[in-house]
């Protein structure tokens, strides 16, 4: 005999189970059928009565059951989480950008994550939703909407990592490069197609709008491309305040107190801009010719001023 | 079903009551631990259950949830010997592919949504996280966080007091001088090269000025009254750019005056000249200063220390 404590209810495991598989959004016809097939057989008239003992149980409990063709919906959950009107808002904000992933894969995963949350709203937290359904806007589906297509390409082209020969502008210069695709930078208001240049081993994020032809080739890209890091000094305040980015990490201060950083994979544009900022409190030790495009920029400049 | 709508009487054969005495234990667990006694109390007060429950019954349904994959223990006599729930399986749960799409929108969305919009995605993303502790979500969060190190609710406390253009003294961690307190007129929180910032006029030094929030541990005071600086001493700095016009964003600060050869005549107002400085160096060889003498000698003589840098090291 069991002893006590080991003893179960099956009306308990049962109906836990039904609400596991509709958690799950398993629910299918036959799946449920299953949980009770000790009770009914699923072509005997009792079948539905069984069933239906059960989910008037969640319904009197609180938990709303839809069921649409041949499977069963949770509509809400009976465990809240607390969310607060700002959360709320969040859920909607992630709900208006999954929009713009291009990604049906991403989509979906975003969505699914979105609906698990959402069913776990409470009755404040339905009001708020209700009530922003209509509010929350982003001013930049309607910019990434128009480089949709691109976008969607340039994706196609991440995934199959395959080298890629591509004609860009910059500038007024048209110019050339092949590189491996990494992916795709959403930037202020600009969708960049982040690649990477065997050659220069360097990463490039080229404004989609600029690109004018992509040509894949038939390489794959190595799976290991080791990037050419970028060592700076920063001197000064700037050295004890600065905050290291994401992609570098610091070797530590020199015997002169200066800051020494290693950068990599970002764009050598974007980062020599970034360096001029700190005027003459940055320099670039390495590689030689990150340094000499930084002299060049500089006696440039001078010559703007020489007249 | 009718029949209990009208008069809220449960029938056995209507639902499963087991059921739902195990569905409403669960939910006292989930949030509390338990004894017996508040269990029963509630049972006893409840609108369709309205009697107790033994001991022997209550362990048969906490067997029956610990079969359904409910981790339940019981806590120590000197802390009630209460039912604690420890883990089940109805908890939110995130896989590695929805933390891939979330690091993904984050992203995308993260540089181009209003920056109150911005902190209250990445609090509820780190509630959620908290929530559900799973330490890849937490981990991607981290990496990806733009305003990472950041006291969420400070940012938005300040972000409330430049809507009002507060005068504020606020608890400031200098890089050079340790813990200080600084008192400004608020003016803006911004995100500049991936770092949050406060704006505002510095009563002390007279200048507009910008601080890294990570680096601001509280708000010690708001003032009731206002500092007049209409008075400070401001500069206004004029400068062509090569540039195309939709790849610029003019700062509040800045003002188009014209535009001739394709050349943008932009004209830039503060009270702080390092920042156009900074803001004229990062336009690097597309930008020329026009005036006033005083500021374009100081690029120049900038420039020329940065070639030195060169030279020396």
């Amino acid at each position: 005999m069991a002893r006590l404590s080991e003893k179960y209810n099956d009306s308990c495991i049962k109906i836990f189970s039904l609400l596991k598989l509709l958690i799950e959004d398993k629910a299918d016809y036959t799946s449920v059928m299953n949980i009770f097939a000790d009770e009914a057989d699923v072509n005997n008239s009792i079948f539905p009565v069984v069933l239906n003992k059960y989910l008037n149980t969640l319904k009197i409990f609180g938990i709303k059951v839809k069921k649409v063709k041949n499977k069963y919906h949770l509509l809400n959950m009976p465990f809240n989480i607390d969310l607060t009107a700002d959360d709320v808002k969040a859920v909607q904000i992630l709900k208006a950008a999954a929009e713009i992933l291009s990604s049906v894969k991403n989509k979906e995963a975003l969505y699914s994550f979105i609906n698990s949350v959402e069913i776990r709203y409470g009755e404040y937290a339905k009001s708020v939703a209700a009530s922003l359904e209509s509010e929350v806007h982003f001013d930049l589906s309607f910019y990434f909407s128009k480089f949709q297509d691109q976008i969607v390409e340039c994706e196609r082209l991440c995934a199959e990592k395959k080298k890629l020969e591509i004609l860009f502008v910059s500038g007024d210069i048209e110019s050339t490069i092949i590189c491996s695709p990494k992916e795709i930078k959403y930037l202020n208001r600009k969708v960049c197609f982040s690649v990477f240049n065997q050659l220069s081993r360097q990463v490039f994020d080229i404004p989609i709008d600029n690109i004018k032809s992509i040509k894949q080739l038939p390489t794959i890209s190595s799976a290991k491309e080791i990037s050419m890091s970028v060592v700076y000094k920063l001197k000064g305040r700037l050295a004890n305040s600065y905050k290291l980015k994401e992609w570098e990490y610091s070797n530590g201060f020199d015997r002169d107190g200066n800051l020494i950083v290693v950068n990599s994979n970002e764009d050598p544009d974007v980062l020599l801009s970034r360096l001029m900022r700190y005027g003459e409190n940055c320099v670039i030790l390495t590689p030689k010719f990150m340094r000499d495009r930084m002299t060049e920029n500089i006696d440039k400049i001078l010559e703007n001023y020489k007249d | 079903m009718k029949e209990f709508m009208k008069n809220k009487t449960v029938t056995y054969n209507l639902m499963s009551f087991t059921g739902f005495k195990s569905l409403v234990v669960f939910s006292l667990l989930l949030e509390a631990p338990r004894s017996y006694d508040e269990i029963n109390e509630y049972f006893k007060n409840h609108e369709f259950i309205k009697e107790p429950v033994s001991i022997d019954t209550l362990r048969v349904y906490l067997t029956s949830l610990r079969m359904v994959g409910c981790e339940i223990i019981r806590t120590r006599k000197a802390d009630g010997g209460k039912y604690k729930l420890v883990s089940h399986p109805f908890e939110l749960k995130v896989s590695d592919e929805q933390i891939k799409s979330i690091v993904k929108v984050y992203k995308a969305v993260s540089k181009n949504i209003e920056l109150y919009e911005l902190i209250i995605l990445e609090k509820f993303l780190r509630k959620i996280s908290l929530l559900i502790n799973n330490p890849d979500l937490t981990a991607a969060i981290e990496k990806m966080s733009i305003l990472s190190g950041v006291n969420l609710e400070l940012a938005g406390q300040l972000i409330r007091h430049c809507k009002n253009k507060d005068q504020i003294t606020f608890l400031y961690n200098s890089p050079k001088s340790g813990d200080k307190e600084i008192e400004i007129i608020t003016d803006k929180v911004e995100l500049n090269n991936n770092k949050l910032y406060l704006y505002g006029t510095g009563l002390d030094y007279k200048q507009y000025g910008y601080f890294p929030i990570s680096r601001i541990k509280a708000v010690v005071s708001v003032s009731m009254f206002k500092t007049d600086i209409s008075n400070i001493e401001t500069l206004t700095v004029g400068y062509e750019l090569n540039i195309n016009p939709n790849e610029i964003k003019l700062t509040d600060e800045e003002k188009l005056i014209d535009i001739k050869d394709g050349k943008l005549l932009i004209e830039s107002t503060t009270s702080n000249p390092f920042i156009i400085k900074q803001r004229v160096l990062s336009f690097g060889t597309g930008c020329k200063v026009l005036y006033p003498d005083s500021f374009r000698n100081e690029i120049i003589n900038t420039l020329k220390k940065m070639r030195e840098g060169y030279l020396n090291g």
